[in-house]
């Protein structure tokens, strides 16, 4: 199954990367061979193995249910690019034209 | 101040015995820190081993350890030591960019774990150490300040993502760095560049502030040149961590123990059949073979282990 111009276009267009048709033409091959890779996973990570997230047998940490003190708004958001009304503002996404 | 010893034979020295001299008095640490920040400032122009170096805070830092060592205080074992701190863990008032123009100007409000051990154990910080983009790469060529160069061969690649932090420990800019780990990024700069790096076993060190690449398999980890210094490293930053969820509650091993007895007679040895052959430069694999032949003649047993899952690590960690 090899990649086409084309879903590398649709790909660009969901991260939101502009690439030129020539892009396009190079990096198509160029990702069907690191999806080839991966794919070469799937020649060992059959059914019957069960999946794992990593390596150690650790379920449900959690902590004791206390308050404990965090760090001081004005702080955390002095590092944003911009903030309004003591959060975090970013660029609208969502309800803009496609 | 004027230096009781020449920089040149500061800098040349393990972390182990400035750790002893700072504590006996024979150094002091602001001396130390200096005459690192000297060679810095000397050679880091052709290296570009750092992206931000704080002298003043580091001096701070030494003035204050060599303060509680003249009252007699407490200090970790590694007290006064100059350190360089990879560029993707948060130290709280200086910039951490993981190399990336995305990054540029944010001054993270905390200290990852690692960096507050390090500063709880009087270490001294002396700046930021360069990487590929958010750790993605081998070489620290794709770093979006410019490339880091090997100081044995400044037209070669030091390796990476670590390229900076193995670097700096190569050029004697520091004895000590803090890399982290997820598909080699400590431990293939440090065989690049001739010093010494460990992988700890995952959820043996912290990943609190540490910026993700792949969190179920990143490790902060030390570089070091010699193994008693990395070890002694290893045990200042490892150990049980609540802000991290996958961190092992089981005490640290006692490593420096382990590397100050440097006894391998019957250890059992295991050599993987599947990382010998195809890929290496000439002498390499020689070099390899010796590693191992030493080994033996010191009461090794060498175990051949045949591990043909390998050939999809590469596609796995992809």
């Amino acid at each position: 199954m090899a990649l086409t111009a084309q879903d590398v276009a649709s790909l660009a267009k969901l991260a939101r990367i502009e690439l030129t048709d020539a892009e396009l033409d190079v990096l198509a091959p160029q990702l069907d061979v690191i999806l080839e890779s991966v794919a070469r996973v799937s020649e060992v990570a059959a059914q019957d193995i069960p999946p794992s997230s990593h390596a150690l047998p650790l379920t449900n940490v959690f902590r004791e249910d206390e308050l404990r003190p965090c760090l001081p708004r004005d702080v955390v958001l002095a590092g944003a690019p911009a903030a309004e009304q003591m959060r975090f503002r970013v660029p609208r996404i969502l309800e803009e034209e496609a | 101040m004027t230096l009781r010893q020449p920089a040149a034979e500061i800098i040349l020295q393990s972390a182990a015995d400035l750790a002893s001299k700072i504590k006996s008095g024979e150094l002091s640490a602001v001396e130390v820190a200096r005459a690192h920040l000297d060679r810095i400032a000397e050679i880091d122009g052709e290296i570009h081993a750092f992206l931000y170096v704080d002298g003043e805070r580091a001096l701070a830092t030494a003035a204050r350890v060599d303060a509680k060592i003249a009252a007699g205080d407490e200090v970790g074992p590694l007290a006064g030591v100059p350190l360089a701190l990879k560029d993707i863990l948060t130290y709280a008032g200086a910039p951490t960019t993981c190399g990336s123009k995305i990054l540029e100007g944010w001054l993270p409000p905390y200290d990852a774990t690692v960096t507050r051990r390090l500063l709880d154990h009087d270490l001294v910080i002396l700046g930021k150490t360069n990487l590929d983009e958010f750790a993605m790469g081998s070489s620290t060529e794709n770093s979006a300040y410019g490339p880091t160069r090997n100081p044995w061969d400044t037209s070669r690649i030091p390796g990476g993502s670590g390229g900076g932090s193995a670097a700096a420990v190569a050029a004697f800019e520091a004895p000590l760095a803090i890399g982290t780990d997820t598909g080699g990024s400590i431990r293939q700069p440090a065989a690049v560049t001739g010093t010494v790096g460990v992988k700890p076993t995952y959820g043996g060190s912290s990943r609190y502030g540490l910026v993700a690449l792949a969190s179920s398999l990143d490790q902060p980890g030390p570089c070091a040149r010699t193994v008693l210094d990395a070890a002694l490293l290893h045990q200042v930053i490892a150990g049980h961590d609540p802000c991290d969820s996958t961190s092992i509650d089981q005490p640290v091993p006692d490593v420096v123990s382990a590397a100050r007895s440097a006894d391998v007679s019957g250890m059992k040895i295991g050599v993987v059949s599947e990382l010998g052959g195809e890929g290496y430069a000439p002498g390499v694999e020689q070099r390899f073979h010796e590693g191992v032949e030493l080994l033996a003649s010191l009461g090794a047993e060498i175990v051949e282990v045949a591990c043909p899952h390998f050939v999809y690590a590469l596609p796995a960690t992809t």
